[in-house]
């Protein structure tokens, strides 16, 4: 895949100028010729779109599920199938687009189950979802908190914007809904969110 | 890579309030390329391991349908031609019989004029 890793480090190149980075809707130039490869049943221009996607498509897992597990499963389940349903996709649309859809749907579908299942077991087995040794802090732990407080949808609007810096246009593709849809939920989330950390910030 | 972290100096600059550094921190993606790459071969283990023969890709799929469909067309070709000369031999093999219980009849001795009587009376002939 020795044009593959060309064409990327020209890319890496452009990134470093900071002019101009990737987006869901763009992709580099030999992408479409990995799809076509990967549709013959290539295996290794399948592995060269996971190593190019498996980033973003974990940030936009992250942004919907729980936690970093699920965020993986999340991951994983999407790339399982976006390799089986690959030859109902036309290769001159965005992979990313593509992918970050069945991310999204696959993520979804994990907090849905999730959901079911926390809900059959005891109070005292459902711990805080995020196990990360740093988190310490009040309002850290507060803000965690609130964002479990917040519906998956809106979660996953004001982390995919805020964090990840997705437009509106492109979270209302990923999780399939209008673009206005997107607008008001990450202003619903923000001043939830801001809401909580005012008042931790006004006791401390 | 395409798919780096974008951050603030994107061509959508993201505000940077508390709000948003404390997202940040707690959406922190994995950092160490030795954890991507990891997930990479899982993701790619898990694509080998669908590649079982009841999970074949698609395009495997339509070929043995169409194979399945030619075969089942073929066959069902030769077994109604094997019908057909089944129904010949049959319809030969009565006319053959019917010739020969002719022939035997004519080959026995003559009746006597009291059978022949009886027989028309009977209507057998």
């Amino acid at each position: 895949m020795t044009s593959a890793v060309l064409a990327l480090g020209g890319s890496k190149a452009t990134q470093a100028t900071g002019k101009a980075r990737w987006f869901v809707t763009e992709r580099p130039a030999n992408e479409r010729a990995l799809v076509l490869a990967a549709q013959r049943g290539q295996r290794s221009a399948f592995s060269e779109l996971v190593r190019m996607h498996k980033r973003r498509a974990y940030a936009v897992a992250r942004a919907i599920v729980a936690n970093h597990e699920d965020a993986e499963d999340a991951v994983q389940d999407a790339f399982l199938h976006a390799y089986r349903a690959l030859d109902r996709f036309l290769p001159d649309k965005a992979f990313g687009a593509w992918l970050h859809r069945i991310v999204a749907n696959a993520a979804l579908d994990i907090t849905r189950r999730r959901k079911v299942r926390d809900a059959d077991e005891l109070p005292e087995t459902v711990a805080s979802p995020f196990r990360d040794p740093a988190e310490g802090s009040e309002l850290r732990s507060r803000l965690t908190a609130a964002l479990d407080t917040l519906p998956a949808r809106q979660r996953a609007v004001i982390v995919l914007h805020d964090v990840e810096g997705y437009k509106h246009s492109e979270i209302g593709k990923i999780l399939s809904i209008p673009e206005g849809t997107a607008r008001s939920d990450l202003h619903y989330a923000r001043t939830h969110l801001r809401g909580v950390l005012g008042e931790v910030r006004s006791k401390l | 890579m395409n798919d780096e972290h974008r951050g603030p100096q994107g061509p959508r600059a993201v505000p940077e309030d508390a709000l948003t550094t404390a997202l940040r921190a707690i959406y922190s993606k994995p950092t160490g390329e030795a954890y991507w790459a990891a997930l990479e071969q899982r993701i790619m283990n898990r694509v080998d391991e669908s590649e079982t023969w009841w999970t074949v890709p698609d395009r495997w799929t339509r070929v043995g349908l169409a194979a399945a469909a030619a075969a089942l067309v073929i066959a069902g070709g030769l077994y109604l031609r094997e019908q057909a000369r089944l129904d010949r031999t049959m319809a030969y093999k009565a006319i053959v019989e019917v010739e020969g219980l002719e022939s035997a009849l004519a080959q026995r001795e003559p009746l006597s004029q009291e059978q022949a009587t009886l027989r028309k009376l009977t209507g057998h002939q």
